[in-house]
């Protein structure tokens, strides 16, 4: 396997992660001082932060799924600085006014490799769109701009 | 890295260049003869800058897109290709009355070359497929409302 499609691999992992509600798989995404903004949502310092966020945000959902495409690696020795886009789909079935809340945009991530294999020490994920219910995500802080 | 890369790499490239509006980005997509058509949005484009200006009048009234690529078959021989892909294209205009999303899937046929640079697409031809939401978001360039479900 190339080295592009371990850095593609990493990101299938991260959505995974989430997908499964499997903490231990997410953590190994990351470095632990990893610096991380979700756009509209907050920044967050260190993977403790990071997990603070993430996991009581997706718990309460009945699934989630993160489609992954549109990767554009650039290897630079130990190094990896990466592009893709996700579509991700939230689903709760008790908010008041529709299961679905869906969330487009781009990533744009850094890899590191090391001893554990690559892990992402800098994350920036931007809304370019949503649709759907906001309220599925009714117990997570976010900007007004992001459901639109 | 290998062509079948090399070509993923391009298709993303001009994605990109659609969505962040990158003009320079989409010029070196693409050969400057390139022939590109657009079915249900428009005639036939000839040349890379016919190509920019068309692009520049559709998507310049937008907040947003979204070009999601998947499912890329390849037939690549020597210098020579063509691929096809998948595209989900989401278009966000917050503004526009009766609601902000206009979403096409269709497919690409694509032919590509491989010059000093590079691959490059000589021709490009996307046809929809199916589209959902408010079309009045793509109003100036769509050339047909598609029957509301």
């Amino acid at each position: 396997m190339s080295e592009r499609d371990d850095v593609v691999e990493l990101m299938v992992r991260y959505g995974a992660g989430i997908d499964r509600k499997d903490w231990a798989l997410f953590r190994r995404c990351f470095t632990t001082d990893v610096h991380a903004v979700y756009e509209g949502f907050g920044e967050f310092h260190g993977y403790e932060t990071l997990e603070a966020f993430v996991r009581p945000s997706v718990e309460p959902l009945d699934a989630t799924q993160h489609l992954l495409t549109n990767f554009l690696v650039q290897l630079d020795g130990d190094k990896a600085t990466f592009q893709c886009y996700v579509q991700a789909q939230h689903i709760r079935n008790a908010a008041a006014g529709g299961h679905f809340f869906t969330i487009g945009g781009p990533y744009d991530n850094r890899a590191l490799r090391t001893a554990e294999g690559w892990r992402m020490d800098r994350f920036h994920f931007k809304v370019a769109w949503t649709s759907g219910n906001p309220a599925v995500l009714h117990h997570v802080e976010m900007d007004e701009l992001v459901a639109l | 890295v290998t062509d079948r890369e090399q070509v993923l790499d391009l298709m993303v490239r001009y994605g990109r260049a659609c969505d962040t509006k990158d003009w320079d980005l989409l010029a070196s997509c693409f050969v400057p003869d390139a022939v590109i058509r657009y079915r249900s949005f428009g005639e036939e484009i000839r040349g890379v800058r016919a190509l920019e200006e068309y692009l520049r009048g559709a998507l310049d009234p937008l907040d947003a897109t979204q070009h999601l690529f998947t499912n890329f078959a390849y037939e690549l021989d020597g210098d020579l290709g063509r691929f096809r892909c998948s595209l989900q294209a989401q278009h966000v205009r917050t503004a526009c009355a009766g609601g902000p999303l206009f979403t096409v899937g269709g497919t690409y046929e694509i032919d590509v070359a491989r010059n000093a640079d590079g691959w490059r697409i000589r021709r490009l031809q996307f046809e929809p497929i199916w589209m959902d939401g408010n079309p009045e978001v793509l109003e100036h360039i769509i050339e047909h409302v598609p029957a509301r479900a």
